[in-house]
């Protein structure tokens, strides 16, 4: 099979290229440390996507992954070199995914949300009760076993592997039979697909990826604590993956970088940063429920119209 | 310690039964699963902070209009932005995500996140089995039980009441029956808002006043909902009980931090082991 590159390969060859190549350009930490975040939040977005945007099952809880992930790394840190630290991170988050995921098997649409929307906060609560282990409300200390800049293009390069992987994955058979759950999961019982094995991989998939970005985070943040299982930081993965577009794992990550830059250029106004999110996501919700990426593919079409009604149907 | 925690599982099984059946109201008769109902909450323990400790208001009054301006917030909220989005189980449960982030931020920005006190109207308290219980929380159980005798006469007698549970049964079937289904949806929502609005406004005497304080009831109606099954009063009320007395066995004899993990657990194991609840009709198709 010949490979030909689709306008969503290029565009992002075309993005990654700029993000590659930015830190030669702006030579500014703040700039830096605020990238390297969008590019975690990227990771955590798009694999997101994969549950709530293709199999359609609104995952309200997606931190504990990557809370998971970085609490690992506060635990395993000091006593293991990074490269394993990574693997241990995908690990507890792959585990976690099935402490998730088998409860929320039999359950669809607001009742698997809400149930996802629990597990955080249960950790949240265990995290603040169980405070010899977890440092309670002051969390753990992390070192970071890289430079910031280093940091910036391992966060970079993870986020190129989730969205290629996530990407092949959706484009694939596996992908396919996804969307079909998505769109009727009765019909493709019927068809014979086992929806539970499905659903689960998809859990696990995208457990995979946040627990690995989830050691990043906590190098990033050199610091991990309970609010990472906050209400609002799930609850931003789902407003980013929303206002991106669901189900096109690119559109998520774009959200994310939408988001995160937009938080930080209204740093006067930190206090409102929480407002603006939730209220760009009700505009969103109400006006574009497709998010960015539905917005973009519709001016598209709005321009390449006029060439359309030409060729003959 | 077990005087403690029959009493204040009483009293928390009380405002639990107001809040689920609230909860269950609007969720059965219009399938809407609305997560700014805690946010009603919210909004009206807000509006009585701000009646009793700023305006000076009586508390008797001042109850009555947190509950009835936050009817009007629920009110707007369904029309504005639930309405349109109606036909999507996903997108409202995602704008009513949203509305209930936003008014928490509306609150935090009026009112920091300092915790407020609302000053009693009623002082003083007695002591049952030598633990002390305020006059306040006596009258929170006598209101809430109240209440829940008011919802059920409302439900079975009255027309409209009748109208709510025909919609709740069957909205199309009710709808060929010349029942103006729309105008039931809002009646649900305005009467489910003054329910979360009227527990808001009772608890916020006893409790701190805090902008996070939403998110708890909606957690807990919905796990006494999930736990009692819908369309089951006698199921609700048991259920809220069961709820509120293991959280206070939980707070008295382990930790009170891991209060809600308990209902959450609760949630959890429900949905798990036995998803269409203990009683009544389940919620998980």
């Amino acid at each position: 099979m010949k490979y030909f590159p689709t306008p969503v390969h290029l565009g992002l060859a075309v993005a990654f290229g700029a993000l590659a190549l930015l830190p030669f350009w702006i030579d500014n930490p703040y700039v830096l440390s605020v990238l390297t975040l969008a590019a975690l939040y990227a990771i955590f977005a798009s694999s997101w996507d994969i549950l709530s945007g293709y199999i359609g099952q609104l995952n309200f809880g997606h931190a504990v992954f990557f809370g998971v992930g970085a609490y690992a790394t506060g635990f395993l840190g000091p006593h293991l070199h990074p490269l394993l630290v990574l693997p241990a991170g995908a690990l507890v988050g792959i585990g976690f995914a099935f402490l998730v995921g088998v409860p929320c098997l039999k359950l669809r649409g607001p009742y698997l949300s809400l149930t996802t929307l629990v597990f955080p906060l249960i950790l949240e609560r265990l995290a603040f009760t169980f405070r010899d282990v977890t440092g309670g409300e002051y969390g753990i200390t992390v070192a970071s076993p890289l430079s910031r800049i280093g940091l910036y293009y391992a966060s970079l390069a993870l986020l190129l592997v989730t969205i290629g992987t996530l990407l092949a994955v959706a484009e694939s058979r596996i992908g396919r039979t996804f969307r079909a759950i998505g769109d009727d999961d009765q019909a493709a019982m019927a068809a014979g697909i086992d929806t539970t094995r499905y659903k689960l991989g998809a859990f696990v998939l995208g457990a995979a990826f946040a627990g690995l970005g989830g050691v990043l985070y906590a190098y990033h943040l050199r610091h991990v604590g309970p609010e990472t299982f906050s209400l609002f930081t799930s609850f931003s993965i789902v407003i980013m993956g929303i206002v991106g577009g669901m189900g096109t794992v690119v559109g998520p990550a774009i959200g994310a970088y939408f988001l995160t830059l937009l938080g930080e250029s209204l740093r006067e106004i930190e206090t409102f940063r929480i407002l603006i999110y939730s209220a760009v996501l009700i505009l969103c919700v109400m006006l574009f429920p497709k998010g960015l990426w539905g917005l973009a593919a519709a001016l598209r079409e709005l321009v390449s119209k006029p060439a359309e009604s030409r060729s003959p149907r | 310690m077990a005087a403690d925690i029959i009493i204040f599982g009483t009293i928390w099984g009380a405002i639990y039964t107001i809040l689920a059946l609230g909860f269950t109201l609007i969720f059965g008769v219009a399938r809407i699963l609305n997560l700014a109902y805690g946010a009603m909450y919210l909004v009206a323990s807000y509006l009585i902070y701000s009646l009793v400790s700023g305006l000076d208001m009586a508390a008797v009054p001042a109850w009555f209009i947190a509950v009835a301006a936050t009817c009007l917030v629920g009110m707007a909220l369904y029309r504005v932005f639930i309405f349109p989005l109606r036909a999507s189980l996903a997108r409202v449960l995602i704008v009513t995500a949203g509305i209930a982030i936003f008014l928490q931020e509306v609150a935090v920005l009026a009112y920091s996140t300092e915790p407020r006190y609302v000053p009693t109207a009623l002082s003083g308290s007695f002591a049952i089995l030598h633990v002390r219980v305020t006059y306040q929380q006596l009258v929170t159980i006598v209101v809430a039980f109240a209440l829940v005798f008011v919802l059920h006469a409302f439900l079975v007698r009255t027309r409209l009441g009748r109208e709510l549970r025909a919609v709740a049964q069957d909205s199309e079937m009710a709808s060929l029956m010349g029942i103006p289904v729309e105008r039931v949806y809002l009646s649900a929502m305005v009467i489910s808002t003054g329910l979360a609005a009227a527990a808001g406004a009772l608890v916020a005497p006893f409790l701190t006043v805090s902008p996070d304080m939403g998110w708890s009831p909606l957690l807990v109606a919905f796990t006494i909902v999930v736990l009692g099954g819908l369309g089951s009063l006698w199921g609700t009320i048991v259920a809220a009980f069961i709820v509120a007395y293991a959280e206070m066995l939980t707070a008295f004899l382990i930790s009170p931090q891991l209060r809600e993990a308990v209902t959450f657990a609760i949630m959890i194991a429900t949905l798990t082991v036995r998803p269409h609840g203990l009683f009544g009709k389940g919620i998980v198709e």
